[in-house]
């Protein structure tokens, strides 16, 4: 399968910015805590996060990504630059490696907004899963102050049923 | 401030089990209702065993490792997941550590590679970088 023209004017191409689907907040932030059992108190208790370099209370790092996944209802949001891409016969969608850098805290009540883009489309690959493209998307985090306090590159292979034709 | 720590060393190991209670918890936490993370009919199909953790679960797993082991207000400034094989719904998995490289780069950053195993071996490595805080904050221990 050959990419169509429109699909590989994509590369490359930034989003317009637009804020994140949640702000990041407390509530949140402890759901996150709970699954992986962090007890880090930096992100909960205030009265010791002031005592410490960071200056106070802070969102997990890594939950960059988190707080731009798209909601379904009450509309359904854009659910991002590879829906996007419309690769055909490509409904499933694994990730495979990702990268983030984080360049200072994210406060709860910031507002964060964000930009994302493809990076790059491999050719059509067939692995084990099927057959499908290698796409990296990147996503820059910013906060109110303008400030890109992290990005998240996202290396995933988007594909469908093997194919040995063509 | 990096004297408690040198290049090479282990970090104490931990785990975790993979229980449909908290694969639900990481689709709340991650906010990520993509089927295979919930539905084991839809992972099937995908091509993949079962259910399998995300990769932001990965993140906060390799997050909360750092912090663990470098104290609470360590602070993340990168971090790198490798996926080699689904982390599967009923597996138990193993976290383990080692301290790759200690360096100034405008702070003290340790970087750290993180291996991830269930009961049939290495799924992920996660390269993580964490900047100590600066020599001059005093450390205060948690409650102290």
């Amino acid at each position: 399968l050959i990419l169509t023209e429109k699909q590989l004017n994509q590369i490359g191409k930034e989003s317009p910015r637009r804020i994140t689907s949640m702000a990041p907040n407390f509530a949140s932030a402890m759901q996150w805590c709970e699954m992986v059992e962090d007890p880090n108190p930096i992100y909960t208790d205030e009265s010791y996060a002031r005592t410490t370099w960071l200056q106070g209370c802070f969102a997990p790092p890594t939950m960059l990504k988190t707080w731009d996944m798209s909601r379904s209802w009450p509309v359904a949001e854009r659910e991002g630059p590879v829906a996007d891409l419309g690769l055909e016969n490509c409904p499933s969608i694994i990730a495979v490696a990702a990268v983030q850098e984080f360049f200072m805290p994210i406060r709860y009540g910031d507002t964060l907004s964000v930009t994302d883009q493809v990076s790059s489309i491999s050719p059509e690959k067939t692995t084990r899963l099927g057959t499908g493209h290698f796409v990296t998307v990147l996503d820059i985090f910013r906060n109110q102050h303008d400030q890109v306090v992290g990005t998240h590159r996202f290396d995933l292979f988007v594909y469908g049923p093997a194919r040995t034709d063509e | 401030v990096t004297a408690k720590w040198k290049a090479g060393d282990t970090l104490p190991s931990f785990a975790l089990p993979l229980t449909l209670r908290r694969a639900v918890q990481a689709v709340a936490g991650t906010r990520d209702y993509y089927e295979v993370h919930h539905d084991i009919e839809a992972a099937k199909a995908s091509g993949t065993e079962t259910v399998f953790f995300n990769t932001m679960f990965l993140q906060a797993l390799a997050n909360r490792a750092v912090t663990d082991w470098f104290g609470y207000d360590a602070f993340l400034r990168r971090c790198e997941v490798r996926m080699s094989a689904p982390n599967y719904l009923g597996r138990t998995l193993t976290v383990n550590g080692a301290i790759e490289t200690i360096r100034e780069d405008g702070g003290t950053m340790l970087d750290v590679v993180i291996q991830l195993a269930t009961e049939e071996g290495d799924t992920t490595t996660i390269l993580v970088t964490a900047q100590l805080p600066p020599a001059e904050t005093p450390y205060r221990q948690y409650g102290g």
